[in-house]
């Protein structure tokens, strides 16, 4: 048995599932503190089901609290960045570009060395030993704890970050140290800034999964915990100490993940209504189709790999207003007081629910409260809210084709039977609780990305070992190598270079072994 | 004569990259080295074309190699400046101002931090209208002008004066030797005077991708970005809808591909192919060409405005397509013979977009 937990901002869901079946869900206000509404959730699952906690073999969590962190710029740890690429690189420091805020409060400790490779492997110049037994006495000096190491096109030839790492420890072996190839993709500047993020949470991860083992052995639970990623896979308890930063996007990832699971379908929209917005997702092949343009994070560039998502700002909560003639929903939201201040709770704010309910969407709360509201606003905001939602829907669409989609969350009453170019509209039983359902689900994924050149070896043997890459580091994260299979491979030609030089990467994934 | 600040900066790099076609490479870089050389230097001076004396020397400064490589190997602070001192010394004389060859993509930006550390100024003016894949393609090209004698150098202190027969050769030679380099040299070329600055350049370029940059962030039609970029880069909407199949292969050292986009809106039912390489160069609606080099094909996102480049390209975004009408210049015979479809191995004449039946 496995236990999925997803950890939003509002509320904490949990689910108990057996092979493919919820054995029993909860849900329950997010506290403060980060394992408050977890304990909640997991005792009262074990007392409605009475399972012995030693049939569970794992516990899968899904949280946001680290990105909460960066963008509230709290509990971040000073950074030590060092960057291999001298005499190249300098005309853009580490950190350029990035708000002040942030910079100060991981301080503003940026060294350049040399070292670094050009595009086809080739250093830019050798690494300087005495170079970076200087920085790392410097950085003893201050006191810096945590180093993030990045080095030009490194995800072509991760040596030289290894390499600087161990003269690094060497001097300073108290810090951690987080290589920028095992976090990000070609794109210095992002891939950097991703390491440089990941390593000012490195204290705020170990605290979080600490207090995590205590909330289990409390409840003696023995079994270990896994954290959901990004791209819906999973990272051990080790991983997840040491890559926070792969965290950041699980949430949206982990309600189309269950979304999918419920419906028993691998390509659909999912589409997640909560309270003050909403987020269309697209999922091919089980998986949430990602973005490849750099993002921005609590103001930082970077390439992370995250979900492509469309927002709209539509939700349950969201405030209805109509001066007799316009009707506006959003973006203002009676968010986490929608119990309280909708009218069908008996509040005085007319929200997106109220009309699910006035319209006969939804049965919720007081009827009458709604019924003295004009036919005509009822009708034009049933309309906007299906028209603002087939937008994010269509958008989400790769072909003309009709497609099926998946609706989950709270928000789901808003919904009616159909939307225009979407051949099927399904909202599954559990899906409160899909988010949780997600985290429970993942599987231990492992990805490459390098650039080849076709001349020097062919293509046919450069996806062989993209592929064989890929397929060792799932293995190594903990896949079932039975299991396994790769969903993405995706080539990519440089353009100015001769020698058919190609980008290639490919990810593969597999269940956790023993889990079911 | 006028002076670029931080906020002209980064309008010019915003209306850089609208004005690429999918070219030119990613702004981000260039535009924060600019932004932190006003920062240290102060202001730049940006000359209007008639400001430049006849005799002036003007040089042109222009990054090489390819945008993969640009995001990732990454400049040495002084390696543009040591390219140009290199061509000043072997051409003994100093420059008296200089200019970006590309106004589409980042080297909008390469000359700009270099006039900031040198007190250069930077003349309002290119030599491609938007962005181009070769050296020899290029306003001066038509008009008989060399691009060489040219310096090329590299982070390391490498570097060579390249001196050929003509343009193309320019070119061949410069790519080899930029591919030596690790595919990333800082290059100046085409020493030319005032004089000939005046004839043969594409004016008004740089303070007119500034005007575009502003009026994407401060325009009342920000809320229609589509709309209000049809105004400002007087583009016209070819097509609305999603990218769908894309296909990349290699070729001879450059990445080729090509696109469809199915449409939505008034041109359901339709379908737009698009061809590229380093930037858009030809579409057709349903068989039909409808519009190719070297008017400027841009693919922009439709809910933001945002230029989307050739690599960017995916699956799924939603677009719209804009033709911008080149520069007179690209219009001519020589001009074709430099960009035209057959420059790119296009088998067919050049109609200017507005003149094609669709």
């Amino acid at each position: 048995m496995r236990i999925g937990i997803d950890v939003g901002g509002t509320h904490t869901d949990a689910v108990l599932m057996e092979h493919a079946t919820v054995l029993a869900s909860y849900k329950t206000p997010t506290t403060p503190s980060i394992t408050g509404g977890i304990s909640t959730a997991l005792r009262s699952m074990l007392q409605q089901t009475r399972v012995n906690t030693s049939e569970i073999h794992a516990v899968m969590i899904g949280t946001t609290h680290c990105l909460n962190a960066l963008i509230e710029r709290r509990d971040l740890m000073p950074v030590g960045v060092v960057r291999l690429g001298l005499p190249s690189t300098s005309s853009f420091p580490p950190m350029t570009g990035w708000p002040s805020d942030l910079r100060e409060a991981i301080g503003n400790h940026v060294y350049m060395a040399h070292g670094g490779y050009e595009f086809r492997g080739r250093p830019i110049s050798a690494l300087d030993p005495n170079e970076l037994r200087g920085i790392a006495r410097d950085m003893r000096n201050k006191g810096i704890r945590s180093v993030a190491i990045s080095a030009v096109f490194s995800p072509i030839n991760t040596d030289i970050e290894l390499k600087a790492a161990e003269i690094i420890r060497d001097e300073l072996p108290e810090a951690r140290i987080t290589l920028s190839h095992e976090i990000g993709r070609i794109g210095l500047i992002e891939r950097e800034n991703a390491a440089i993020i990941n390593a000012c949470l490195l204290d705020l991860a170990h605290d979080m999964m600490h207090s995590f083992q205590q909330a289990l052995s409390e409840l003696s639970i023995q079994a270990p915990i896994y954290i959901s990623q990004n791209d819906g896979t999973l990272m051990n308890d080790e991983a997840a100490e040491r890559y926070p930063v792969l965290t950041f996007a699980c949430g949206p990832t982990n309600s189309m993940r269950g979304g999918a699971f419920l419906s028993g379908l691998t390509d659909a929209i999912v589409m997640d209504i909560g309270g003050t917005t909403s987020d269309a997702g697209l999922l091919l092949r089980g998986f949430p189709h990602e973005t490849s343009a750099p993002t921005e994070i609590g103001g930082v560039r970077n390439n992370l790999r995250m979900p492509n998502v469309y927002s709209i700002p539509l939700g349950g909560g969201s405030i209805v207003e109509y001066d007799g003639n316009e009707v506006r929903i959003g973006p203002r939201s009676v968010g986490y007081e929608l119990t309280k201040r909708a009218l069908v709770f008996g509040g005085d704010t007319l929200t997106a629910t109220d009309i699910a309910v006035a319209a006969g969407l939804a049965d919720l709360g007081n009827r009458n409260a709604v019924a003295h509201l004009p036919a005509n606003l009822v009708k034009r905001a049933v309309d906007t809210i299906q028209m603002q939602i087939a937008y994010a829907v269509d958008s989400m669409r790769m072909s003309p084709e009709p497609v099926p989609a998946i609706i989950v969350g709270g928000g789901s009453i808003l919904i009616q039977d159909r939307l225009p170019g979407i051949t099927e509209i399904i909202i599954p039983d559990q899906y409160a609780v899909a988010n949780a359902i997600g985290a429970a689900i993942a599987q231990m994924g492992g990805e490459t990305d390098r650039i080849f050149s076709f001349s020097q070896i062919p293509r046919e043997e450069a996806l062989k070992e993209a592929r064989q890459e890929a397929i060792s580091r799932a293995i190594n994260a903990g896949a079932d190598p039975s299991t396994i299979r790769v969903t993405e491979v995706e080539e990519i030609p440089l353009s100015y270079v001769p020698g058919n030089t190609t980008r290639i990467r490919v990810k593969a994934v597999g269940d956790l072994g023993r889990v079911w | 004569m006028r002076l670029i600040d931080e906020e002209d900066i980064k309008h010019l790099a915003l209306g850089a990259a609208l004005l690429s076609g999918g070219g030119g490479g990613s702004t981000y870089a260039t535009l924060h080295q600019s932004l932190e050389a006003v920062r240290r230097h102060g202001p730049i001076k940006l000359l209007n074309i008639d400001e430049l004396d006849d005799d002036a020397l003007v040089i042109s400064l222009c990054g090489m190699g390819a945008p993969t490589v640009a995001i990732e190997h990454l400049f040495a602070k002084d390696t543009h400046a040591n390219a140009l001192h290199f061509l000043e010394e072997h051409l003994g004389r100093k420059a008296d101002a200089i200019m970006s060859l590309e106004v589409g993509g980042a080297n909008a930006l390469t000359p700009l931090p270099v006039a900031a550390s040198e007190g250069l100024p930077v003349v309002d003016a290119d030599a491609m209208g938007r962005a181009l894949p070769e050296l020899q393609m290029t306003s001066f090209s038509v008009y008989g002008l060399s691009a060489a004698p040219m310096a090329l150098h590299d982070d390391n202190g490498n570097r060579c004066i390249i001196d050929t027969v003509n343009n193309y050769w320019v070119e061949q030679f410069a790519r080899s030797i930029t591919t030596d380099m690790g595919a990333r040299a800082a290059t100046a070329l085409y020493p030319l005077s005032g004089k000939q600055i005046k004839q043969a350049a594409i004016r008004d370029t740089i303070s007119q991708a500034m005007a575009i940059g502003k009026a994407m962030q401060t325009s009342h039609l920000k809320q229609q970005p589509i709309r209000l970029l049809q105004e400002i880069l007087h583009g016209h909407v070819l097509f609305e809808g999603k990218v769908l199949d894309i296909q990349r292969y290699s070729d001879v050292g450059f990445a080729r591909g090509s696109a469809s986009i199915s449409g939505v809106g008034p041109y359901q039912g339709q379908t737009l192919e698009l061809k590229f390489q380093n930037e858009y160069l030809l579409t057709q609606i349903d068989s039909k060409i409808c519009a190719t080099v070297p008017d400027t094909i841009g693919i922009f996102d439709q809910r933001s405005g945002s230029a989307i480049s050739v690599e960017e390209l995916r699956y799924g975004f939603r677009v719209t397509v804009l033709v911008i009408p080149a520069p007179p210049v690209w219009r001519t015979p020589e001009g074709l013979a430099l960009v035209g479809p057959r420059a790119f191995g296009y088998d067919m004449e050049y109609v200017p977009f507005e003149q094609q039946e669709s």
